[in-house]
């Protein structure tokens, strides 16, 4: 039997003859001086939960086996809280792992969405009151709580080694997620009315993934044994299921109330997730040769099905008067969706004499969906119109992706390393749905490292690619001169930089500089340019055993340049493709982190410390220029394509923490830990909006629409009017204050935390 | 046992190092090493790793001999480091080490593991978690993760190893599935289809919209939307410029931009989704 023995030091004792099992636990209270309300907690707890209160903040157990030999451990985290884990450990070094993990974590998307209906209460149908409300009760919706996904997944891998030459392996995950998310539907085309509502998850995934690996030691016997020197494979077997317990959600619609055969219907069905499987075979093979030549190959396919139900093109039965609507029925029930994938990849590397090595790769991917086509006859339009279209298939878009390159690295002189390669990548596409079937990119580089001295280490690379497509196909639809970005031509230079410098033992110091050049000749629309500047410093110093000190900053920054042009009026009317409606878009993001961390032991084996702060800040900035005013058409065109920076949109989290742990003996600590964070945020976007319309030459303001999110922007007063309501989730900015005091039994177990994820 | 020629035997290592050797003693490579070795090269116990050490036993640790020595100072070159740890770990997810991104960039696998003492709850890493470990190289990736929308890296509910094998992998990147879409969907099963009506882009790579480290966009999103989608569909409701405040091109801007109407933009199983709004 098990002896539940308390160890001196918090770790396992061991009994001669049955083990023993020794526990560790830090339980405690949390409370804050300064504390964001409800509405304010989404971004605080967009991945964690912090209540105020009692907290078992973590339990451990260990057992110790009679022999000592192996590692038996149950370590569980905030048990009962939102945000909790569980990690149960049995090892057997050399014979068994067996490893479970539980982890709960929340996706908080919105505490403060607001809504006159029933938001997700019955999963899959989100419901408004009859008559529809009006403005005022839009403006003055309840608050509906947050709206979250609640992720429970669960992994369990047992490893099995019967000899050293030989491992299996066998996972099996489990992965649930509940709750909702924000989504919006429009019930009758771009114009509205559209609505957000909270969309039902009741999601569910197995996967089991098993494993054999088997390594040679060396060669087999006879001849072949003189040429390989060991060898190693691994065939592994992946099946994958998802299923999804609401597979469609009803949307009433906010401004009918009755179904029109004009307006739309009074509900509409969006269609969720529909359940899925997946197979996945890979075997992987590796062979070492003579001259350190090692030659490794694998070859996977994997198979994914889909087929589940279709669901009707449209709910709305008044249009069942119009005499398109006998052409909506599907032509089959169900997609019966088959996609197919198969990889082949080899590569080889050697060193034939010292200083010297050569690698090369090969790789094929190819994704072929094999599902038979889709016709649609007519398509049901926002269940309001009809889009008689006999040419409408389903499109199945193959792809095959070949990367071929070669790499050589000499040592010039000692420490000293050139390195030169050449890569390929060729795309095929399905030119009946690409604009370009084909698409090769060669891309040279070169990279120098040096470590020769034992206080300096340098790396600084360079690339220069150059994709080009083999023929565009331009689409009588779009812009004379467009060009998608992920198959365009385009130039791209990557240079990265790399230093770590140790002047003293007790010092180190990393310097990172990145730069990224994206250029796309020829595409006169299209995305034109994709830059980017990355700067970082990081600072380790350990003056001595008991003080770690970490420093670092980083700065980046990204513009994304982008050509367009507003079309108007009729095809091939001057208004259609006037040049002077073209208009540049630059995104520019910056962002910038800063943290200082320090780690100290203030009194051996009785006081420690950590204290961190940080400061992360993102900005962007959508500028949207035209060249010239623009002329030509009517002056509400003209409006039209006049082109209107955004407002400035910035996150700023800073968060700070300091804990002192005092350990009164070997087996009772104290902890006093205080976290501070403050995040500001604005976003023109998701707060409430203040915007106007104004007179057609830009005059004076018509209609001053201002605040009031949720919804029924356009709707001035009480009257039904308005077209597009949000839920009004925000991300609000907050500040938090608290202090954390727990008491942790056998501390040695329990390592003192740091870092804004803790408590 | 009497240790083999040039060996000085696990005795002689613990005569000086007991401190250092304490914590690898009740890891399960030091129990297995020191404790229950399988095979004639576990037996050696310590010098499994460091290899013969008498000449620096019998020196007093003035010499090094034929050690091998992984310190930062260490005069033994990293393919050599590297090959002890090869001896028995080049199987499984290490297969494909050699050649690999790493290996090609002279990693050493004692820049990320410490097997004499390690920080890590799990994986015998020099610091506390995965992100930290890689981040000391891939500073542009530990700073992204930090940015207004990330994964939940620095909540520590996935790992950098969630997506990569850092010791090696046939795919790009380093990625653990064969392509960037079927490593999303190794969480994200729901986005996998195959769909009725598939969205190009999402098939070929979720990283045409996506910076998977972190953005300061909603949703990972590389660019705000709608510029995200003018990208490939320059000419959707006309091209518009979606003023911030101007009410007839607002509802392209405002909250979930051109997704305000086509909310399964990852592909729809609805007859009626061809724009992926039902």
């Amino acid at each position: 039997g098990v002896v539940l023995g308390i160890p001196s030091t918090g770790s396992g004792q061991a009994s001669p003859k049955s083990g023993s099992v020794s526990a560790a636990a830090e339980v405690g209270v949390r409370t804050f001086t300064t504390e964001p309300s409800a509405l304010d907690r989404g971004k605080f707890e967009e991945y964690r939960s912090l209540p105020a209160g009692m907290l078992l903040e973590r339990l451990k157990l260990i057992y110790t086996p009679a022999d000592s030999f192996g590692t038996y451990q149950l370590t569980y985290r905030r048990p009962g809280d939102t945000d909790q884990n569980l990690w149960l450990q049995a090892k057997r070094p050399g014979l068994y792992d067996f490893d479970l993990s539980w982890s709960r974590f929340q996706h908080l998307y919105s505490s403060d969405a607001r809504s006159p209906g029933a938001e997700n209460v019955v999963p899959g149908f989100n419901t408004l009151p009859v008559p529809r409300p009006d403005s005022t009760a839009w403006r003055n919706a309840p608050y509906i709580g947050n709206v979250r996904s609640v992720w429970d997944p669960m992994k369990m891998s047992l490893g099995i080694t019967p000899t050293s030459a030989l491992d299996f392996k066998a996972e099996y995950i489990h992965t649930a997620k509940k709750g909702g998310i924000p989504q919006s539907i429009s019930f009758n085309g771009s114009s509205g009315p559209q609505r957000e509502f909270v969309s039902p998850i009741d999601q569910t995934t197995s996967d089991i993934r098993l494993a054999q690996s088997f390594s040679a030691a060396k060669g087999p016997d006879g001849i072949l044994g003189k040429v390989i020197k060991s060898y190693q494979f691994t065939v592994s077997y992946d099946y994958s299921r998802f299923q999804n317990a609401v597979k469609s959600v009803m949307v009433d619609n906010p401004m009918q109330a009755v179904s029109s055969p004009t307006l739309g219907a009074a509900s509409s069905l969006v269609s969720l997730a529909p359940d899925n499987t997946a197979h996945a075979a890979t075997i992987v093979g590796a062979l070492s040769l003579p001259y350190k030549t090692r030659v490794t190959g694998s070859v996977s396919g994997s198979w994914q099905y889909q087929n589940d139900p279709f669901f009707a093109q449209t709910n709305n039965d008044s249009l069942k008067s119009n005499v398109n609507y006998g052409l909506v029925s599907n032509a089959r029930a169900s997609l019966d969706g088959k996609v197919k994938q198969s990889t082949v990849n080899f590569s080889a590397t050697s060193r034939p004499f010292a200083g010297l090595t050569l690698a090369a790769r090969y790789r094929n991917h190819s994704y072929d969906n094999s599902t038979a086509q889709f016709h649609i006859k007519a398509l049901v339009v926002s269940d309001r119109s009809f889009a008689l279209a006999d040419s409408l298939y389903t499109e199945v878009v193959p792809y095959n992706k070949i990367n071929t390159e070669v790499s050589a690295t000499y040592e010039l002189v000692r420490s000293l390393a050139l390195a030169i390669g050449y890569s390929v990548e060729d795309w095929n596409r399905n030119v009946d749905e690409r604009n370009a079937q084909t698409t090769r990119e060669k891309t040279p580089r070169i990279s120098l490292d040096y470590n020769g001295l034992d206080w300096i280490s340098l790396h600084a690379s360079y690339s220069a690619g150059e994709r080009r497509y083999g023929w565009y196909r331009e689409s009588g639809t779009e812009i004379l001169g467009f060009r998608r970005f992920d198959i365009s031509n385009r130039d791209r230079k990557r240079l990265n930089f790399l230093a770590t410098v140790t002047p003293i033992d007790e010092l180190t110091v990393a310097l990172t500089y990145q730069t990224g050049d994206d250029q796309f000749p020829g595409a006169q629309y299209g995305t034109a340019s994709d830059k980017s500047t990355m700067t970082g410093v990081d600072v380790d110093w350990t003056p001595n055993k008991r003080v770690g000190v970490s420093v670092g900053y980083s700065n980046e920054n990204i513009d994304n340049i982008l050509n367009m042009r507003v079309r108007t009026g009729a095809v091939g009317s001057a208004t259609y493709d006037n040049p002077t409606y073209k208009w540049t878009n630059t995104n520019s993001d910056k962002s910038t982190t800063t943290f200082v961390s320090v780690n100290a032991v203030l009194i051996p084996d009785v006081l420690d410390m950590t204290a961190s702060a940080s400061s992360t800040e993102g900005h962007f900035w959508v500028y949207n220029r035209n060249a010239a005013a623009p002329t030509g058409g009517t002056a509400a065109q003209n409006l039209t394509a006049t082109a209107e920076d955004w407002p400035e949109v910035s996150q700023k989290l800073q968060p700070m923490a300091l804990a002192l742990r005092y350990r009164m003996d070997e087996n009772w600590a104290f902890t006093l830990r205080y976290q501070g964070e403050t995040y500001k945020q604005n976003d023109f976007r998701t707060l409430a909006p203040v915007f106007t319309t104004t007179t057609l030459a830009g005059g004076p303001v018509a209609t001053n629409f201002s605040g009031n999110l949720p919804g029924n922007i356009g709707a001035t007063s009480g009257t039904n009017t308005g077209q597009y309501h949000f839920l009004g989730n925000n991300y609000n900015p907050y500040t938090a204050n608290w202090l954390t005091f727990t008491v942790s039994w056998h501390p040695s177990a329990l390592p003192l935390e740091t870092g804004r994820p803790t408590f | 046992q009497k240790p083999a020629a040039g060996y000085a035997g696990n005795e002689s290592c613990l005569e000086c190092h007991k401190k250092m050797a304490t914590p690898f003693l009740e890891s399960g490579k030091g129990q297995l090493l020191m404790g229950r070795p399988r095979t004639e090269h576990e037996k050696k116990g310590c010098e499994s790793c460091h290899g013969p050490s008498k000449t620096h036993a019998n020196s007093g640790g003035e010499e090094k001999g034929e050690m091998i020595t992984y310190s930062r100072k260490t005069t033994t070159t990293v393919a050599d480091r590297n090959a002890v740890c090869l001896q028995c770990h080049e199987k499984t997810a290490r297969t494909l080490w050699k050649g690999s991104a790493h290996e090609a960039r002279n990693v050493a696998c004692t820049d990320c593991h410490a097997v004499m003492h390690h920080e890590s709850e799990r994986g015998a890493l020099k610091k506390s978690t995965v992100a930290a470990t890689c981040g000391t190289c891939h500073a542009q990736k530990k700073a992204a993760i930090a940015k207004y929308s990330h994964m939940p890296l620095g909540e520590k509910k996935m790992e950098c190893t969630s997506c990569h094998n850092p010791h090696g992998s046939a795919n790009d990147k380093l990625l653990n599935g064969v392509t960037v879409a079927e490593t999303c969907f190794s969480c994200h099963q729901e986005k996998r289809g195959p769909f009725l009506w598939e969205h190009t882009p999402v098939i070929e790579s979720c990283a045409n919209c996506h910076d998977s480290h972190g953005s300061n966009k909603e949703k990972m999103l590389k660019v705000s939307r709608p510029r995200l989608c003018q990208q490939c569909h320059p000419t959707a409701h006309g091209g518009s410029v979606a003023k911030s405040t101007d009410q007839a091109t607002v509802r392209f801007a405002y909250n979930k931009g051109c997704s305000n109407c086509h909310l399964n933009i990852h592909g729809s199983n609805h007859p009626a989704g061809a724009f992926f709004t039902r």
